[in-house]
C-alpha cells in the first residue's frame, strides 16, 4: 500500500495554486459539530450506544408498557448514553490531535460547544431510535394488537421534554467533569458537590455525625432532577418547575463550562 | 561577489577632516574610488556552509526580511516566562519575529522550544510576560493568518487525507467548492494524491508530516500563510523529502511568509534561516543572524594619551563599513573592541581591516588582539547549549530537564515566582545592544574560532597574542612584570579546533569578558611597564 504512494514533496513551482480567498471569520461551529460527529460515528465507540439500546429493550420493555415507565427507562437511559458519548467525545479530544483543528480560527469555547452539541444529538439520536424501535416492536402490525393509549404524538412530545433536557443536564455534567474543560480542582470540587447534595437528601447514614445536621439543613438541589421526570405523565406545577430548574442547572453548568474552557491551557497527549 | 564594489568608507564622511595622517587618507581616498575587486579573505574554513547557494537564499531572505518595515513585528514575544509544577519552562524570553524572515528556534530536548510555539499560538498561557500576533494580543483571532504544523503530527486517523484537508479548509473559511479545488491541489504538491483517499491511520510517519506540511501551508488558500509555525517539518522525512521541504519553505518565503522553524537539524537551519534562537533551560541564550558569519575582531588599549582621540578613533571606525560593531573605548580603563565584518561577500574586506588596524595605531592605542571569528551554527549551538558554571548549580536544582508542556498533567502549571536558584542572572550570552534591538545580538565567542592573526607594526610594542590553531595563547610581546593572572589576551574570544570537540569553559558573557574586573589594573600595570 505505502510503496505505491509518492515519497517525495513537488516542486514548489509545479503548478499554480487555484485561485481562492477565504472569507473572514468563518462560521466554525456547525463545521466543528458535524466533523466530531463524523468523527464518532466512525470509531467502535457506537457499538457502544448500540449495545445500551439492545440491552436497554432486551431488560426492560419486553412488553408494551405504560408512559411512566416508558419515559423513565428512557429518561435514565439517554443520560446515560449521554453522559458515555460526552467521556468519549471529550477524551478523543484530549488529543494531540485537536492541535491542529485549534490552530484555525477556533475557539476553546466554540470547540467545547461543538462537542457537547454532537454528544448531546448522538443521545437524542439513541433516544429516537429507541423510541422507534419500541413503537415497530409494539405495533399493530407487527402484533395485531392496538397501539396503547398513551402513545399519542403529543405525549411523545411532552415526554420526551425531560428527556432531552435530561440529556443536556448529563452532558454538561459531563464536560465539567472532563479533563479537556477543567483542572483536578474543578472537577474534585464539582464532584465533592455532587456528593454533598446526594448525602444531603438522606444525611442519617453520612459517616461523619457532626456534620449531619449540616447535610440537613441543605435544600434539595437535586430534586428537581427526578421531578422533572413526572413532567413525562403529568405536567402539573410541580413538574413544570422541576423541569425548568433542571434546565436552568443545565445552563448554568453549559456557562461555567465555556468559561472554563475558554481560560483553560490545552496540554494534550 | 558584485561587478561594481561599493566603497568601504561611508561617502559622507569627510576622509580628509579625520585625524588621520595624509599616508593613510590617500589609502582610504583609493580604497573609495577602486573599482577592481578588493582582496579577498580566506574562506571560512570551519565547517560554515558558504556554499554560493546558501549565500543566494540568505540574500534572498534578508531582503525579503527588510521589507514593510513600517508595519508590525509578525510576533512580538517579551519576557515570557512559563512554569510547570513549579519548575521553569521558560524563563524572560524576548525576541521579535520580523516579516519576511525564517528564523530558527534550537535547543537540546527540554529547553522549551515546543512551549514557546504553543505560547504563541495562545495553547499555554505565560505567567509573565506578553506576546503578540501581527500587533495583536488576540492570538486566537490572528490564527487566520497562521500556519502551524505540530511536532509529530497526528491526525484524526479515521478520515481520509482528502477529507481531512478539505475540513481543515473549511475552518479556514473556504467555501466547500474552493476546499475541494485547492484540497487537490495541496495534495498534489505533498505528494500525496495516490493515498488520499486512504485513512491518515493507514498513512507512514513521512505521509503524515507531509499532510501536516499541506495542512499548514496549502489548506487556508492560494497563498501560504503569513506566518508559518512549524515544529520539526522534516522529521521523519527521507532526504529527498527534506530537500523538498526545504523548497516549499523557500517557495512560501518569497510569497512572503514569515516562518518559525523549530528543528534540530542544524545544517537545514543554517541553509534556509536568516536568523536563529537558541533556548536552554526555558532561556534564550542566543540569538544571531547567520548572514553575518565572519568578523575581524580588534582588541585595543590606549596608550598615554591615547584616549583623548578615542572619539575621533570610534568616530572613524564606525563609518569604515555599516556593519561596524563596536564596544568599549569610551572609558580610559575599557579596551575597544572592534568587529568588522569579512568574507567573500564583503567588498574590500582586507583593506577595511587594515585601515582599521592604522587608524587604531595613528591614535596611538595598542592592539591588544586581533582574530577572525567564524561562526558556524554548530559551534554557536555547542557552546549555547553547553551548561556554564554559574547556572549549573541552578539547573541541577530545577531538575536537568525542565518539561515541556506536554509532559505536564493538565492544569498544573503555576504562576508562582521562580525558584531562588533561578532568581540569580543566569548568563545570558545574548547581549543585546539597546540601540540595535534584536538584531544586533553577539553569539557566544566560544563559538568562533581564531583564524589567522596579524600583528601590526608600530612604534611602540605591541601586546598581541596570536593564537594558535589548537586554541593555547601564545604571548608575543608582554612585559615580563604583567601578572600571570592578568590575561592580556582580553577578552579570550579566539577559541579554535573541530567545532565538534568539546570546547573549554568560558566566561559566561561578552559583557564579562571585554570588561573583567581586573582591567584598570592591568592597564596600570601595563602602563608603568611601559613607563
Amino acid at each position: 500500500m505505502e510503496a505505491t504512494a509518492p515519497q517525495t514533496l513537488s516542486a514548489p513551482q509545479a503548478e499554480q495554486a487555484p485561485r481562492v480567498k477565504p472569507r473572514q471569520n468563518p462560521p466554525v461551529f456547525w463545521k466543528l459539530v458535524r466533523f466530531t460527529l463524523s468523527d464518532y460515528f466512525r470509531t467502535a465507540w457506537v457499538l457502544l450506544n448500540l449495545a445500551i439500546l439492545v440491552g436497554v429493550h432486551t431488560l426492560f420493555f419486553q412488553y408494551k408498557s405504560g408512559q411512566s415507565h416508558f419515559f423513565g427507562i428512557e429518561y435514565a437511559a439517554t443520560m446515560l448514553q449521554a453522559a458515555l458519548t460526552c467521556a468519549v467525545m471529550f477524551a478523543r479530544s484530549n488529543r494531540a490531535e485537536s492541535y491542529a483543528i485549534l490552530a484555525r480560527q477556533v475557539s476553546r469555547a466554540s470547540y467545547v460547544g461543538a462537542v457537547m452539541l454532537a454528544a448531546w444529538l448522538v443521545a437524542v439520536l439513541a433516544y429516537a431510535l429507541s423510541a422507534l424501535f419500541d413503537l415497530l416492536y409494539f405495533s399493530e402490525w407487527a402484533t395485531g394488537q392496538p397501539l396503547l393509549d398513551w402513545q399519542t404524538p403529543t405525549n411523545y412530545a411532552l415526554g420526551s421534554a425531560p428527556v432531552l433536557v435530561g440529556a443536556a443536564f448529563a452532558v454538561c455534567l459531563v464536560t465539567l467533569l472532563s479533563t479537556f474543560v477543567s483542572t483536578s480542582a474543578v472537577r474534585l470540587g464539582t464532584m465533592t458537590l455532587l456528593a454533598v447534595l446526594v448525602m444531603s437528601f438522606d444525611a442519617r447514614n453520612f459517616p461523619f455525625e457532626g456534620v449531619r445536621p449540616m447535610l440537613q439543613n441543605i435544600p434539595p438541589v437535586l430534586a428537581p432532577l427526578a421531578g422533572a421526570l413526572k413532567f413525562a405523565t403529568e405536567q402539573d406545577t410541580i413538574a413544570t418547575v422541576s423541569l425548568a430548574m433542571l434546565g436552568g442547572y443545565t445552563l448554568l453548568m453549559l456557562i461555567v463550562a465555556l468559561a472554563l474552557a475558554g481560560s483553560r491551557e490545552l496540554v494534550l497527549d | 561577489m558584485g561587478a561594481v564594489n561599493p566603497p568601504i568608507c561611508r561617502r559622507d564622511l569627510p576622509v580628509e577632516a579625520s585625524f588621520l595622517n595624509p599616508a593613510l587618507s590617500s589609502i582610504i581616498l583609493n580604497m573609495q574610488t577602486a573599482n577592481s575587486p578588493a582582496p579577498v579573505e580566506p574562506a571560512a574554513s570551519t565547517g560554515a556552509d558558504v556554499s554560493p547557494a546558501t549565500a543566494i537564499e540568505r540574500d534572498t531572505l534578508t531582503a525579503t526580511a527588510t521589507q514593510s518595515t513600517d508595519q508590525p513585528p509578525v510576533a512580538q514575544i517579551e519576557r515570557v516566562s512559563k512554569q510547570f509544577k513549579g519548575v521553569a519552562a521558560l524563563r524572560g524570553v524576548s525576541f521579535n519575529l520580523e516579516r519576511g524572515e525564517i528564523f530558527g528556534l534550537l535547543g537540546p530536548n527540554g529547553a522549551g522550544k515546543s512551549t514557546l510555539l504553543k505560547l504563541l499560538l495562545g495553547f499555554l498561557h505565560g505567567d509573565t510576560g506578553s506576546i503578540k500576533l501581527f500587533g495583536s494580543t488576540d492570538l486566537t483571532k490572528a490564527h487566520a493568518r497562521v500556519g502551524y504544523l505540530p511536532e509529530q503530527p497526528r491526525y484524526h486517523g479515521n478520515f481520509s487525507g482528502r477529507e481531512y484537508l478539505e475540513f481543515q479548509a473549511r475552518l479556514a473559511g473556504l467555501r466547500a467548492r474552493d476546499a475541494k479545488a485547492i484540497t487537490a491541489h495541496a495534495l498534489k504538491r505533498v505528494g500525496l494524491e495516490e493515498a488520499a483517499n486512504r485513512r491518515i491511520r493507514t498513512y507512514s510517519k513521512g505521509m503524515r508530516q507531509r499532510l501536516g506540511l499541506a495542512v499548514a501551508v496549502y489548506a487556508s488558500g492560494d497563498t501560504p500563510p503569513e506566518l508559518l509555525v512549524l515544529d520539526e517539518p522534516a522529521s521523519g522525512l527521507a532526504p529527498e523529502g527534506q530537500v523538498a521541504v526545504r523548497e516549499v519553505l523557500l517557495d512560501c518565503n518569497r510569497q512572503g511568509s514569515t516562518i518559525l522553524l523549530c528543528s534540530h537539524q542544524l545544517t537545514e537551519v543554517e541553509r534556509i534561516c536568516s536568523r536563529v534562537g537558541i533556548l536552554r533551560g526555558g532561556k534564550l541564550v542566543a540569538l544571531t543572524r547567520l548572514n553575518d558569519q565572519s568578523r575581524v575582531v580588534i582588541v585595543a588599549a590606549p596608550r598615554s594619551r591615547g584616549f583623548e582621540l578615542a572619539s575621533y578613533l570610534i568616530e572613524y571606525l564606525r563609518n569604515l563599513h555599516p556593519a561596524v560593531m563596536i564596544k568599549g573605548g569610551l572609558l580610559e580603563t575599557e579596551p575597544l573592541v572592534v568587529s568588522l565584518p569579512t568574507g567573500n561577500d564583503v567588498p574590500h574586506a582586507a583593506s577595511m581591516k587594515a585601515a582599521a588596524l592604522r587608524a587604531i595605531v595613528d591614535a596611538r592605542w595598542d592592539v591588544v588582539s586581533l582574530h577572525v571569528e567564524n561562526r558556524d551554527l554548530e559551534s554557536i549551538y555547542m557552546h549555547a547549549v553547553r551548561p556554564s558554571r554559574k547556572d549549573g548549580a541552578a539547573e541541577t536544582q530545577a531538575g536537568d530537564k525542565p518539561p515541556e508542556a506536554a509532559d505536564v498533567a493538565p492544569g498544573q502549571s503555576t504562576s508562582t515566582v521562580e525558584a531562588s536558584s533561578h532568581e540569580s542572572p543566569a548568563p545570558d550570552v545574548a547581549q543585546v545592544d539597546s540601540s540595535e534591538a534584536n538584531d544586533s545580538v553577539i553569539v557566544p565567542d566560544a563559538a568562533v574560532q581564531s583564524e589567522t592573526l596579524e600583528v601590526v607594526p608600530a612604534s611602540q610594542p605591541l601586546l598581541v597574542r596570536p593564537v594558535s590553531p589548537n586554541g593555547s595563547a601564545a604571548p608575543v610581546e608582554v612585559p615580563e612584570a604583567l601578572p600571570a593572572d592578568t590575561a592580556v589576551e582580553t577578552p579570550p574570544v579566539a577559541r579554535s579546533g573541530p567545532s565538534t570537540a568539546p570546547l573549554p569553559p568560558l566566561p559566561d558573557s561578552i559583557e564579562t569578558q571585554t570588561d573583567p574586573p581586573s582591567q584598570g589594573q592591568w592597564l596600570r600595570d601595563l602602563r608603568r611597564e611601559g613607563s
